[in-house]
């Protein structure tokens, strides 16, 4: 949108600019492919995502994450000195078909990390299902979708989907925050919308009785109005909880407290990336007490994490986060499969066999393993925001343990699948309607198991 | 109502401070300056720096302000006039001068988003029985009324803005007269980079400091000098307040049409009176 009214105006002389300055890019690649090709005991691996940009944070720190996982093999993988070729796809999905194109076909590279954003994630799974011989496994992407609906074998994820990391949450705040009525305000695309597809079924199934839903666009200029209303309403709901990351979350804690919000909601909940390290940096100390879900936390206090958390803090100057995490995971995933398969990056069969038997134990975020979509079965974490030595730090609170990215309908995949995409209507606003939505899709069955058991087991 | 009423007033007030140096910039030079919003940015970066650094806000605004002149002294000097006339190519090289900056920055001050910090004294709501203002959007309230009212001496009361006025309608003829235009081109687009610069220290404070912004920024600011008119200081007022109203209701009540609602009026106004409300030069 913001872009639009430049764009329109410029299309012609940028395409023309841009056209000459990829030809000159893609000669000189080729020139380095050229001399580069004597030496054999080389292996390319790629990786894409926003380098440049407004979501650049997502693919550098990835990128930062991969390059600390190669540091501690010292850049060798089965006797191969490893060639990382990184393109920036700009957060834009078109680029990315295009950057994952020119690694596919102009540096010869089987094995992509990557991307980083919801958009990109969608585009890249589509990708994939058209290129057989090239494995994927993404960098920050969280769309379900990726490892659901649109699953292929060569797509394998070591991160997270934006339903798998809430769904707990949502029964932690009605069981143990004892919270029946939210407010919730998200940016309106996919990714919120996942988070509040998770959260609800989380909530309803175990007791929640509404979650009223406002959304915005990504561009808003300032939150006032949406204040206003949430002021309005504050005698309806026990608390609010903010879907969105990034800048949002911080414009929105800034007018939060400009409007003297805790006056009228004493608790504050935030989705996955809200309670992120960069921005406990910039937030007020009042920001104190927000809970949030993740499947990593900072404070995890075992050996791997600690090590995982210094070491990265020396490589780049740093705090070590989730997207950091994921890319370290990734990578070293990677490694493992190929020193088992002998550095072989063209056989994509046996490196996908490789690493869905895996069971990775020694990760910063705790063990996971692989589903048969591919998709990281994983412990999640209820996290609060406390005030440790003066600094705003993530405490863990409670763990789920092995949360796979179905949560709690193990067993009933085909049927959570047959469900509509998950979006700013689905599912409901109210625990009534959720209900009659869950019957139809899983059955009266399931939703007797659920009143006989008071919620999940 | 009130209240939104009120929403509406402080926002179009920040409209108004964000647009007005783009205008000031155009009227004279004509030139669409598309870094205007990566000079904002570049201000409020700065802005933000300082204030770790001192902990005062009012020398991040005055620092942020200069910095973001003296930028806009070096691209008015060595590009702006290597290419004086030839609007296409003037207005190619701002675009590319934003997209440049725009990455310059996010290597500097790195891709997260930030907020600038500021004073206690400004923190919170002011209540005044139903009515909940926060002090902050006072202030910004303020700030364009004081902003707005020196301009506005600047152009009708003094000598330096009747040659303003005069290069705006025929600036051959002032030229011609003995005055030396060039350096008066300079010092409005400097002053132009200082408004931005001290505008997005605020701004940073009230919003956030982010990558993108630039852009999101610089598309209010059109929308707005499009709406009022090019060059025209009045205009500017009124389409910021417009804007403002709209954005305030619009955000209210049909959320999902806010932009839509936005862009409406400036179609409008492009179908009837493509050259804005007011448009016609510096009143």
């Amino acid at each position: 949108m913001n872009k639009k009214f430049h764009y329109f105006l410029f299309t012609v002389p940028m395409v023309f600019v841009l056209a000459i300055a990829t030809a000159c890019a893609e000669d000189a690649n080729d020139d380095d492919n050229n001399d580069g090709e004597a030496a054999e005991e080389e292996m390319s691996i790629g990786l894409v995502g926003p380098m440049t940009g407004g979501f650049a944070d997502y693919g550098e720190k990835a990128h930062r994450g991969v390059e600390l996982a190669l540091d501690e093999v010292d850049n060798t993988i089965a006797g191969y000195e490893v060639n990382l070729v990184v393109e920036d796809s700009q957060a834009d999905a078109e680029q990315l078909t295009t950057s994952l194109d020119s690694l596919h076909q102009r540096d010869e590279v089987d094995v992509i990390i990557g991307p980083s954003t919801g958009d990109e994630g969608e585009a890249a799974a589509s990708w994939a299902q058209d290129h057989e011989d090239v494995l994927i496994m993404p960098g920050y992407s969280a769309a379900e979708d990726m490892t659901m609906r649109a699953a292929s074998d060569n797509l394998i994820r070591a991160g997270w989907t934006g339903t798998q990391t809430i769904y707990h949450f949502g029964k932690f705040v009605h069981d143990e925050l004892g919270h029946d009525r939210i407010a919730m305000v998200g940016q309106n695309y996919a990714y919120p919308w996942d988070q509040a597809a998770g959260f609800k079924r989380g909530f309803y199934e175990n007791g929640g009785e509404e979650v009223h839903t406002i959304w915005h666009e990504t561009d808003i200029l300032d939150f006032s109005s949406i204040m206003n209303e949430l002021q309005s309403i504050s005698d309806d709901y026990d608390a609010v909880l903010l879907n969105s990351g990034g800048a949002d979350t911080i414009a929105f804690w800034g007018a939060w407290e400009q409007y003297g919000m805790g006056e009228y909601y004493p608790q504050l909940l935030g989705g996955t990336n809200v309670a992120d390290i960069p921005i406990l940096e910039e937030v007020t100390d009042n920001f104190e007490g927000v809970y949030s879900s993740m499947h990593y936390s900072e404070d995890l206090d075992h050996e791997e994490n600690m090590q995982f958390r210094e070491n990265y803090a020396d490589m780049h100057d740093e705090e070590a986060d989730g997207i950091a995490l994921q890319g370290y995971d990734t990578m070293r995933v990677i490694i493992d499969a190929l020193e088992t398969t002998g550095g072989d990056t063209s056989d994509v069969n046996a490196l996908t066999d490789e690493i869905m038997a895996m069971e990775v134990d020694d990760s910063p975020r705790g063990s996971f393993y692989f589903d048969e979509y591919g998709q990281a079965v994983q412990d999640i974490y209820i996290k609060e925001v406390q005030m440790v030595d003066g600094e705003l730090e993530n405490q863990v609170i409670d763990t789920y343990e092995e949360v796979s990215q179905f949560g709690p309908y193990e067993g009933l995949e085909e049927e959570y699948m047959e469900q509509p995409n998950n979006s700013a209507d689905f599912p409901a606003d109210t625990a009534e309607e959720y209900f009659e939505e869950l019957e139809e899709y899983f059955g009266q069955e399931y939703i007797d198991e659920l009143e006989e058991n008071d919620g999940w087991e | 109502m009130w209240m939104t009423v009120i929403d509406g007033i402080t926002m179009a007030a920040l409209l108004f401070i964000i647009a007005v140096g783009l205008n000031l910039s155009f009227a004279l030079l004509r030139v669409a300056n598309l870094a205007h919003g990566a000079l904002y940015l570049f201000g409020a970066y700065v802005g933000y720096s300082v204030m770790s650094y001192t902990e005062s806000w009012l020398l991040a605004i005055v620092v942020g302000g200069l910095a973001t002149a003296l930028l806009a002294l070096l691209l008015e000097f060595f590009l702006l006039r290597k290419v004086r006339g030839d609007n296409l190519r003037e207005t190619l090289v701002t675009l590319s001068v934003a997209i440049i900056l725009a990455d310059v920055m996010i290597v500097i001050w790195g891709g997260s988003p930030m907020s600038i910090p500021y004073p206690d004294l400004l923190q919170g709501p002011l209540i005044m029985g139903d009515v909940i203002v926060p002090k902050l959007s006072l202030f910004i309230l303020g700030f364009a009324i004081v902003i707005g009212t020196l301009l506005w001496m600047l152009l009708n009361k003094t000598k330096i803005g009747m040659i303003i006025r005069a290069g705006v309608d025929d600036y051959e003829m002032v030229a011609a007269l003995g005055t030396n235009i060039r350096l008066v081109f300079t010092s409005m687009f400097v002053l132009a980079g200082f408004l931005a610069g001290i505008v997005g220290v605020v701004g940073g404070s009230h919003l956030i400091v982010s990558p993108e912004e630039d852009w999101r920024i610089l598309t209010y600011a059109l929308l707005i000098i499009i709406l009022g008119g090019m060059g025209s200081f009045g205009g500017s007022v009124v389409a910021a307040l417009i804007m403002g109203m709209i954005y305030s209701f619009g955000s209210l009540y049909v959320p999902e049409f806010q932009l839509f609602l936005m862009f409406t009026p400036v179609a409008l106004v492009l179908i009837f009176k493509p050259k804005g409300l007011f448009g016609r030069g510096l009143e």
